[in-house]
């Protein structure tokens, strides 16, 4: 039986894999420098939700809108961020995107559409309808794709966001990554239904299950809503069912071990989305193997120049604390 | 109700104080605020005000005694109200009472507001107050809550005498400068020496007439003791010297310069070539540049190029005085009074006119032992003065 | 030149701007159709369409997120909080003071984020009774919240002028409308107590900077600082006072954020004496906030201690007798005034 690829070129599958393994290599290394105590802050990874980033970020254009979480550094990559700001954000240097004022939970890259995460659960929903919004006043013809998690659906601003973006028919994709767990509590014991996407019907708006370990699935269900939306057809909700890794912050112990079995872990492990979609590349002869190895020498390769990037970058300036507080000026009138 | 009156405490380092004169007797009637007493520090008298009305029952302390601060000095109690057999010695704030009543409760109370209290003070007040050294404590504040404000101290400060200050006129500034320069770099050492201007000055009267008509001037003490200090110049010519950039430099000329005081500061004119002219020249010259010292017309040349100079306060009544040496010169000779004195010739008294002279010299220039043997020769060309009289 | 109310004012402000500006947008509850409970959005939705003015469903959360993210999207958004009391409801105040005063600032000013929250405070004794949930002034919250700028406008010609200026600007503003503000025009009884409650408001577009104060009433003896609805109050508490041979002096300060702090110690340098009077309650209330600055700026200057006349520290009572009690009134600021000049 042929591989569904989705009819993607080769060219976007090396993409796809590429991205995949860039966002591994550089939440491992996030990792490894965060145990080094160069990173000031916490940090959530994405390793294991790989599929889910790159699948929906795939479908999308350049000029479309993406809504992070505080687990973004995937997103921001998937969408074709650049590594080197964003190890330097997570090291608090200058250089980073957010000009080390922000961190990790708080990346932001307009020039690729990521418009900002938040660590607050939840708070991006309604800025994403804010987002469609925009689109549908200026009528740009782009769409947002809005990530949050299991935990997140059970907010109001779940709620209020796909609310107003199904009432006004807003070119939104509601991506939530159903991971299983929010932080230590299972979805078992927070969520009455099965599937997150259920809840779409409350607001008369189409819910689709997908697997999130497959990023072509992830894909196609993507561009099936993206196409809804820039027709008009307003907002779609989209469940991936996927798990991380690791805990929910580097540092959680046991690896999530402590509300996690390790049978569920190991499980999990096995669906790894890269080492699947590496399989089907290779099994369907698309690529050779030594083709592959290229792509992850490259990627190995760009995470650590990034990380050396982010070493050797210099910290803001002290003095310069105030700026940024108001656009207006750059310095706010009643900080000092 | 019974009132202590207690010893305030009227500055901030006074603990204790003197009763004066009581101003009241036992048994007189007493309104709030009558003069009680008066009380003295070691820096004023002060008056002590009674505290409540009523009648002087008791006082404790008579003139004369002295009372620790907080000490009971006076009882005033009620019409008809006896005084209490048991006086406290002294009533503080603390407390920590010995025997807590009611009644001593209350009666600290009352006599409080005889002490100096807490003063209530607005802040901009208190700063002009600071500024201006005004006692707050003197003032009566008119603000809510009897707060001192603005206009309360303004209002003192109107009766407060204000100090004019003067800035320095370009004369004094001068003076100041050209002295303190002196002071900061020379070594000066006064010596002093009385001489006997009794033939002096008997020369200069016998001298007069015939001066008058030839020279129309005639001798006065200045002019001779200028002579005479030009001429002992002549035998001690170091102390004609002058130091410069830390050289000693000995001029030619002996230009004595004569210290002329003016309302505005002084003045040094010289005399040039002193030793050379004739004691009729010096003292015509004398009375010139005293003159144009008055009218602010002295020349450049008559103000400076001065070897030494005479400075004399004789005519203030002065005897002595050690003047500073005007710069760059080494050595000035301050002139005291010409008074009669009783002094010792030959064991005997006798009744002189003795003149103090002091001489300050520099130490950097010149040694005590040569700036003494100057005053010697000047001495002894005073004391027989009839060569100067040429 | 002609006489406008204070929600006239606003309306006129909003329609200037939007016909200028294709990128502003309003949505809240109520703010199309109907054109706003106050007024203050009236025909606009007539005017500019559906597309530019929306109602929104009972979503504050919603309200303020999509503003954020709209004007992450290129547009100008102006949301309606329909009364400040509700920006505790759904998540808006999350999205106010996490997300909307934040995003400039934490993302290293990678973008802006232009959004004006318009929102009506006050107690609207003694014309209605709003009670503890629909009469409070909150400002004082977001003066905590570095990052929004907050205008507090008193008269029509101030809010016109400030809120083109918040419109125009690149930061996020809070706009607080005092709603006893918006009736003057439609009530004889108010407009004859307040008659500074009326303005005359230039017809054409013009911007009141951030950070300006307005001298209301100039005087030698106290600096009365106000906001709002005690700025008119102030004024009638002048006349009173001033037949007592009390001359006061009225600074309005427009915008808490930021605050003109020159023009209110100036003029305390001036008088010696300041007596802040403000609605909110108390306790870290706004007073507190400009009353420690003066003690900062012109200690030396004080000739008497800063009295704030704010409302009291109780939910906003429903029966009139008690609400009239609450907040401050004309006595209270006289009582003030007479109490740091002791006479």
């Amino acid at each position: 039986m042929p591989i569904d690829f989705a009819d993607l070129s080769k060219e976007e599958l090396a993409d796809i894999y590429t991205k995949m393994l860039r966002i591994r290599k550089f939440e491992e290394t996030a990792g490894t420098l965060f145990a080094q105590g160069l990173i000031p802050g916490l940090i959530h990874l994405y390793i294991g939700e790989e599929a889910v980033a790159v699948g929906v970020c795939s479908s999308l254009k350049q000029d479309d809108y993406v809504m992070s979480t505080h687990r973004g550094h995937g997103h921001c990559i998937a969408k074709g961020g650049n590594v080197n700001k964003i190890m330097a954000e997570l090291l608090g240097k200058a250089t980073g995107y957010s000009k080390g004022r922000g961190g990790s939970m708080h990346i932001i890259a307009p020039e690729i559409g990521v418009m900002g995460s938040s660590g607050i659960v939840g708070a991006g929903i309604p800025i994403a309808s804010g987002l469609g919004l925009a689109i549908d006043v200026k009528k740009t013809k782009r769409v947002v794709a809005c990530f949050f998690g299991d935990g997140a659906s059970n907010t109001g601003s779940f709620h209020e966001g796909l609310n107003l973006a199904a009432a006004w028919k807003l070119p939104v994709i509601f991506v939530c990554e159903n991971n299983l767990y929010a932080i230590s509590v299972p979805m078992k014991k927070s969520t009455p239904v099965e599937n997150v996407a259920d809840r779409a019907v409350a607001y008369g708006m189409l819910g689709v299950v997908v697997d999130g370990m497959d990023v072509i699935a992830v894909h196609k269900a993507t561009r099936e809503a993206t196409e809804r939306a820039r027709s008009g057809d307003g907002p779609t909700l989209i469940e991936c069912k996927t798990y991380r890794f690791r805990g929910h912050f580097e540092g959680d112990p046991k690896g999530g071990g402590v509300y996690r079995s390790e049978a569920e872990m190991a499980e999990w492990q096995k669906k790894c989305p890269i080492e699947a979609f590496r399989t089907k590349l290779i099994e369907s002869k698309v690529f050779a193997e030594s083709e592959i190895e290229e792509i992850e020498q490259r990627c190995a390769k760009q995470v650590e120049e990034a990380a050396e990037f982010a070493k050797n970058s210099p910290y803001p300036s002290a003095g310069e604390v105030s700026k940024y507080v108001f656009a207006s000026n750059s310095h706010g009138e009643n900080g000092k | 109700m019974v009132t202590y009156v207690k010893m305030p405490r009227l500055t901030w380092t006074m603990e204790e104080g003197i009763v004066g004169e009581w101003h009241k007797q036992v048994g007189d009637q007493i309104e709030k605020g009558d003069i009680l007493c008066e009380i003295e520090t070691e820096k004023s008298v002060d008056e002590l005000k009674a505290p409540e009305h009523g009648i002087l029952g008791k006082i404790v302390s008579p003139k004369g005694s002295i009372v620790k601060v907080n000490g009971v000095i006076a009882v005033v109690t009620a019409l008809g109200e006896a005084v209490p057999e048991g006086i406290p010695s002294e009533i503080t704030e603390s407390p920590v009472e010995s025997k807590p009543s009611e009644e001593t409760v209350k009666m600290t109370e009352v006599a409080v507001s005889a002490v100096v209290e807490e003063l209530k003070v607005s802040p901009v007040a208190r700063k002009l107050a600071e500024e201006h050294g005004i006692d707050l404590r003197k003032i009566r504040g008119t603000g809510p809550e009897g707060r001192i404000i603005k206009e309360d101290v303004l209002k003192a400060l109107e009766k407060v005498p204000q100090t004019r200050t003067v800035s320095l006129s370009r004369m004094r500034e001068v003076t100041k400068n050209r002295l303190s320069l002196s002071m900061k770099n020379a070594l000066p050492v006064p010596l002093t020496i009385e001489v006997d201007m009794t033939e002096a000055i008997r020369l200069i009267g016998n001298s007069r007439a015939k001066m008058e008509q030839e020279h129309n001037v005639h001798a006065t003490a200045t002019s001779v003791l200028v002579k005479a200090v030009a001429r002992a110049l002549e035998v001690h010519p170091i102390l004609n010297a002058r130091f410069v950039n830390e050289q000693i430099e000995m001029p030619e000329e002996v230009n004595v310069g004569v210290a002329v005081a003016l309302e505005e500061g002084l003045v040094v004119p010289v005399i040039h070539t002193t030793n050379k002219k004739a004691l009729a020249e010096i003292a015509k010259e004398i009375l010139d540049l005293a003159e144009k010292a008055r009218t602010g017309t002295l020349s450049t040349a008559e103000n400076s190029g001065g070897t030494f100079t005479v400075s004399n306060l004789g005519m203030f009544g002065i005897d002595f005085f050690a003047p500073i040496i005007n710069p760059p010169e080494s050595a000035i000779l301050g002139v005291g009074r010409v008074v009669k004195k009783p002094i010792v010739i030959n064991d005997e008294l006798a009744l002189r006119l003795m003149m103090t002279l002091t001489l300050v010299f520099d130490h950097r220039t010149m040694d005590g032992a040569v700036a003494a043997k100057f005053l010697q020769t000047l001495k002894e060309k005073l004391e027989k003065p009839a060569d100067l009289f040429t | 030149m002609r006489t406008l109310d204070f929600s006239a004012a606003i309306n006129e402000a909003l329609r200037q701007e939007m016909t200028r500006d294709e990128n502003i947008v309003v949505f809240g509850e109520d703010v199309g159709h109907f054109g706003g409970l106050f007024a203050c959005t009236k025909n606009l939705q007539k005017e500019f369409g559906e597309n530019r003015v929306r109602d929104t469903p009972i979503s504050e959360g919603a309200i303020i997120g999509a503003a954020v993210g709209a004007a992450l999207g290129g547009l100008r958004p102006v949301a309606e909080l329909q009364f400040i009391d509700f920006v505790g409801c759904n998540g808006a105040m999350d999205q106010i003071f996490n997300q909307l005063a934040k995003m400039h600032y934490m993302f290293g000013g990678a973008v802006k984020v232009p959004v004006v929250v318009r929102a009506p405070c006050g107690s609207r004794y003694p014309v209605a009774s709003g009670a503890a949930q629909h009469s409070q002034n909150l400002e004082a919250w977001f003066m905590h919240v570095p990052g929004l700028k907050i205008a507090v406008p008193s008269t029509p010609y101030d809010a016109k002028g400030l809120l083109i200026s918040a419109l125009r600007s690149d930061d996020p503003v809070f706009f607080i409308e005092h709603k006893l503000l918006y009736y003057a025009q439609r009530m004889p009884s108010l407009r004859e107590k307040y008659p500074s409650l009326l303005d005359d408001v230039p017809e054409t577009e013009y911007s009141i900077p951030f950070g300006q104060a307005s001298i209301r009433k100039t005087g030698k003896d106290v600096s009365i600082i106000a906001t709002m609805m005690m700025v008119h109050k102030s004024i009638r508490a002048a006349e009173e006072l001033s037949r007592k041979g009390i001359d006061v002096e009225i600074v309005d300060p427009r915008t808490l954020v930021p605050l003109d702090k020159r023009t209110i110690v100036d003029s305390v340098k001036k008088t010696g004496r300041a007596v802040i009077v403000s609605e909110d309650c108390r306790t870290g209330g706004v007073a507190a906030e400009i009353a420690s600055m003066i003690v900062e700026e012109a200690f030396d200057y004080l000739d008497a201690p800063i009295r704030r006349v704010s409302g009291m520290d109780v939910p906003i009572p429903y029966s009139p007798v008690l609400e009239g009690a609450a907040i401050p009134q004309e006595e209270d600021i006289i009582d003030a005034v007479r109490g740091v000049i002791g006479k």
